[in-house]
């Protein structure tokens, strides 16, 4: 009996002892994250045709690493329709999601890029500094470890690589060639691997409450749009984890536009600062202490779903009819007048549109029009609207998900205007829910300017040509570019730059040009987007406007990402072409500005 | 796959009369097929020779296959559609459930172009409930639906006429609720008495809504294409008393057209025959002949330029920038042959002839010619012009020779660069193509298949790639 039962022991503990290692092995799997925080193991970038992956172990900050991006991009660029892969990791602590990704489209690199969370790839290749590669073949297997040459050490470095390591090293694996030398040292920059530590003991109600009263509830409240409410100690120990991840990799709040410092700053910045990360991730790993309720901030009151952000409206136009919106299928856009036939100009300093049903309107633009009974339909309206290159949209203001102007209150002495004898129609961009069908009256509400303003607030859309328009299948790094500039000196006061589900991320430059040449000979970044996000498409409003002087020349730069890794992207083995459905793309801005008081105006 | 659009063709010919056409590949000559455009030459042969004894001849010629009018327009629509209606006085009321098929044909018309829109399904009720005093009727019911709206096509434009539509109704009646037994009989014996009546009479109230289902859904879209026609091309033609001799005729397989050529001078070789789905062939007297009448003289400043080449190319060159620090210019056609565009040997080259230019304050008032050549090719993205050498910028006219002074030289150059922009060396219409997805995203289904450019012809071709049919949604509004 006494046999038995300590062979059923013995196996017990061998049984339990063989699914703990298994967890282990499981727990120390690479975890890599991507811009997107979408997570992946390293067998992902296996795909058909690789026969090569170069891990490429990079940093925001080691000047070292930073001289190799344009040596990689180029062996990235020469070998990529060769079978090699080259994979970007960051595995330093001091790294998340979203400094890498402002990294990457600083440093415009053009292979796919990964933060190695708890650095256990770079534990498992044990490695040590940045830069350094590692070279497995279609088996996994370690080809090559080491620096890409000799040219940059840390220490000195020579005018130019006598020995070029990588390179060889993918010659003979893609010749089918033994490789030297399978290990070299890299020098680099060391990498951190320790995490920051806490300062001191945090509470929820003393230190946590303030932050996400403030940056969380405007969503995450009762009739917000969020999934789910913050709004108590109880809400947040629950989802503590949680935020404490979202909100290191940025993914909340959700602001992704970063303004050059010269520029000024961002109206409406929803973006934590680091110090309130550190305590929302600190107080988590803490374990979420509630402190004294004594502590608490007092509580907000929150507008309710029939509040005006603008205040009560003098005038509120709604849709003729309410529209239903099947429970599935492809809408083309649809197009509602309203007759508003005014037989003056009307000018107005407040304006929000709100959407009957948020669920199922994708966006809606209320166009000028002048007043009659045309109807509008299908593109043949929107060539009308907008004309054949979008020159002569006017749209006055508009709705697009998660964007703080949908409600827009002009300063003082601005406002806009609706010109006499127009109506105005909707433009609504419909996406059924596939569970039951519904319906939508969306309304848009003024508050009127008692006079016309000093400054009359404009609007304009530029939008990157039809023709052309290409993003191949399973490019991650599509670049387009557009130019634009602007008739009269202006003052500019938003930007809202407007892709799909493959826009990746954005930048926009002031440049300007050789006369003779038309090269490029200076450029200055206005505003970036790291990560565009189509489901917050947010107008970024300058605190400080930019004067433009008339025909300055503004650079736009859009990366398209129709790789696997987009955890967005519907179908990676299309090519993408313009088009106004989501799974389709497009590529336009939208300005918002004022004609500066110049002696030219 | 090549696209582009009917739209880009016509403004594309358009401009053709300014830039210089259209892209032409190869030295192949065009097809010799025997099309309707054959037996359309032959009609104007006799319309012509039955009206003028100059000698007749086309300048161009089109047409467009049945299939791609059918592929463009061709759509299932299925709706829901409240319908509330009296019928031998009973209030009744229900959701019709249409399913519908609206295509294209066309009507053999040698003397105009005949279009018919047909609309074809049916519509289910069963859920229609009448009522009367205290008796309510449950039935159900199925309408065939055929229907049809004939539009005339000629050198005025459209002629709409009214829509048609025959329907057919059956009736199930499959309950009947009164306040009592005998009521309900008496109901049911009335019901058999009327039911072949009351299915006329829904029949012919589903005929009058058809047909107002075809005029909502085809008269207004052609309504104001008409006008906008009218008031965009028509009008101004006939303001200058250019309105040309337009033939349109149409067999089952095509809708063909041609535009008389009285008055031109120097016809050298006959009309080719255009054999693709959507085919153009114009020659370039034509080109000639509608810039002699349309620019001669004129004044054309830096924001028409712009705008010009915005439309073809969805952008604005750099050199043409218009903004309130760049000085503003303008440029006058010469008051003869403005314009030279010659479409031989597979290029196309173009000479504009101004005979003043303005640049800020200083102004320049020897002729001058800017001409360029472009070959041509058929890219994926649709037709691409090269420009072949460089472009030139010459002074002409009878002071050719004489010295240029120093302000005479600057302009020149400034003119140099700015049509530099309006002449690139490369042109692609990107301005001019449609996005994909949506109504007008099967005009991608064109491929560009033939350009051609000979003996003063440009002829450009192109091939319809069949589709799935796409079925619009409409929703009860």
């Amino acid at each position: 009996m006494c046999r038995r039962c300590a062979g059923i022991l013995v196996v017990l503990v061998l049984g339990l002892t063989a699914r703990m290692e298994a967890y282990d092995e499981v727990a120390l799997e690479p975890t890599l994250k991507s811009i997107y925080c979408s997570v992946h193991r390293v067998e992902e970038f296996q795909q058909e045709d690789t026969q090569v992956i170069v891990f490429a172990f990079l940093d925001t900050d080691c000047p070292i690493a930073r001289n190799y991006l344009s040596r990689l991009t180029d062996i990235y660029n020469r070998l990529r329709d060769r079978g090699v892969s080259i994979v970007g990791i960051y595995s330093n602590t001091r790294v998340n999601a979203w400094s890498m990704a402002v990294h990457a489209l600083d440093s415009d690199i053009p292979f796919p890029v990964f933060q190695d969370v708890e650095h256990r790839l770079a534990d498992r290749f044990s490695v040590k500094v940045t830069p350094e590669v590692v070279v497995v073949d279609a088996n996994f297997q370690k080809q090559y470890q080491g620096p890409i040459d000799n040219q940059y050490k840390r220490g000195g470095h020579l005018s130019a690589p006598t020995e070029r390591y990588l390179e060889d090293a993918l010659a003979a694996l893609l010749t089918g060639r033994a490789i030297e030398i399978n290990n070299r040292p890299a020098s680099g920059c060391p990498l951190g691997r320790q995490p920051l530590p806490s300062s001191q003991p945090l509470t929820y109600y003393r230190h946590v409450a303030p932050i996400i009263q403030r940056n969380c509830q405007p969503c995450h409240r009762p009739a917000g749009v969020a999934p789910f409410e913050l709004m108590t100690y109880e809400d947040a120990y629950y989802n503590a984890e949680r935020i404490a991840e979202v909100v290191a990799d940025r993914l909340m709040p959700p602001w992704h536009g970063m303004l050059d410092p010269e520029f000024g700053e961002l109206l409406n910045d929803k973006s934590l600062s680091e110090a309130d990360v550190h305590v929302v991730r600190s107080w988590a790993d803490q374990g979420a202490p509630p402190g004294d309720p004594a502590d608490a901030p007092p509580p907000m009151h929150w507008p309710s779903a029939d509040d005006w952000s603008i205040g009560r409206p003098d005038f509120v136009y709604r849709m003729p009819e309410p529209f239903r919106v099947p429970k599935d299928g492809v809408l083309e856009y649809q197009f509602f007048r309203v007759r508003f036939n005014s037989p003056e100009d009307r000018w107005y300093r407040a304006v929000q549109v709100k959407p009957g049903n948020v669920e199922v309107v994708h966006h809606v633009a209320v166009h000028v029009v002048p007043a009659g009974n045309e109807q509008f339909q299908g593109l043949a309206a929107m060539a009308q609207l907008y004309g054949v290159n979008t020159q002569q949209a006017n749209v006055i203001c508009d709705y697009v998900p998660g964007d703080t102007h949908n409600a827009k209150t002009f300063p003082p002495d601005q406002a806009c205007r609706i010109p006499k004898h127009s109506d105005l129609i909707y433009e609504v961009h419909y996406t059924p829910n596939n569970r039951q069908a519904v319906t939508d009256q969306s309304v848009v509400g003024f508050v009127w300017a008692d006079k016309a303003p000093e400054h009359e607030v404009q609007r304009r859309v530029f939008r990157k040509p039809v023709g052309r328009f290409r993003i191949p299948p399973y490019d991650p790094h599509f670049r387009m570019e557009d130019t634009y500039y602007f008739e009269s000196d202006i003052d500019l006061d938003a930007i809202r730059p407007h892709f799909h589900l493959r826009g990746k991320s954005f930048r926009l430059e002031i440049i300007e040009r050789n006369v003779d040449t038309g090269a490029i000979e200076n450029r200055q970044v206005v505003l970036s987007v790291p990560r565009f996000d189509q489901r917050w498409q947010r107008t970024y409003e300058l605190t400080t406007p930019l004067r433009l002087l008339a025909g300055t020349e503004l650079l736009a730069t859009a990366y398209f990402d129709n790789s696997r890794f987009n955890p967005n992207n519907p179908n990676p083995s299309a090519e993408v072409l313009w088009g106004q459905q989501t799974s389709d793309e497009m590529f336009s801005i939208w300005f918002g500005y004022r004609l500066a008081k110049t002696k030219s105006n | 796959m090549q696209f582009s659009v009917s739209m880009t063709i016509v403004t594309a010919c358009c401009a053709a009369c300014i830039l210089g056409g259209f892209p032409a590949q190869a030295a192949e000559r065009l097809p010799a097929s025997e099309t309707f455009s054959r037996s359309l030459q032959r009609e104007t042969q006799d319309m012509a020779d039955s009206r003028s004894s100059e000698t007749p001849d086309l300048s161009l010629i089109g047409h467009v296959s049945a299939r791609v009018l059918d592929g463009l327009l061709h759509r299932a629509v299925t709706r829901k559609e409240n319908v509330i209606d009296s019928i031998l006085n009973m209030s009744t009321r229900g959701t019709a459930d249409v399913d519908c098929q609206l295509a294209i044909e066309l009507i053999p018309n040698s003397a105009a172009g005949h279009i018919r829109f047909l609309m074809s399904g049916h519509a289910t009720m069963n859920d229609t409930i009448g009522t009367a005093r205290s008796v309510r009727v449950y039935s159900s019911s199925r309408t065939q639906i055929t229907g049809h709206k004939d539009v005339i096509l000629d050198v005025q434009g459209l002629r709409l006429l009214p829509a048609r539509a025959a329907c057919r109704t059956s009736i199930q009646i499959n309950r009947i609720d009164a306040r009592n037994g005998f009521v309900e009989r008496l109901a049911w014996r009335r019901v058999g008495q009327v039911q072949s009546q009351a299915e006329q009479i829904a029949a012919l109230r589903a005929s009058r809504r058809a047909e107002r289902q075809m005029e909502a859904e085809f008269h207004r879209p052609l309504h104001q294409l008409q006008q906008k026609y009218a008031a965009n091309v028509h009008s101004p033609l006939a303001r200058n008393d250019i309105v040309p001799e337009l033939l349109v005729a149409t067999t089952r397989e095509h809708l063909s057209f041609g535009l008389l050529a009285r008055g031109l001078q120097g016809m050298q070789s006959p009309a080719p025959a255009p054999a693709y789905d959507l085919s153009l062939c114009v020659r370039d007297e034509l080109v000639n002949g509608i810039a002699d009448s349309l620019m001669s003289g004129e004044t054309f400043t830096d924001r028409q330029f712009a705008d010009l080449m915005q439309t073809l190319t969805g952008t604005i060159p750099r050199p043409l920038w218009v903004h309130a620090r760049a000085e503003p210019w303008s440029v006058t056609a010469a008051s003869q042959h403005p314009l030279t565009v010659s479409f031989d040997d597979d290029e196309v080259r173009v000479a504009f002839r101004i005979e003043r230019a303005v640049y800020g304050d200083r102004e320049l008032l020897r002729p001058l010619t800017i001409s360029a050549a472009y070959s041509l090719e058929i890219t994926r993205d649709g037709p691409r012009l090269v420009r072949v050498g460089d472009l030139k910028v010459e002074h002409s006219g009878p002071g050719a020779q004489q010295a240029i002074d120093s302000a005479e030289a600057q302009i020149t150059q400034f003119l140099y660069r700015k049509f530099s922009g309006v002449f690139p060396a490369e042109l692609y219409f990107d301005g001019l193509v449609p996005p994909t997805g949506g109504f007008w995203g099967r005009l991608r289904q064109l491929n560009l298949s033939q350009l051609a450019c000979s003996d003063g012809w440009l002829a450009i071709g192109y091939e319809w790639i069949p589709d799935a049919p796409v079925t619009i949604v409409s929703a009860v509004r």
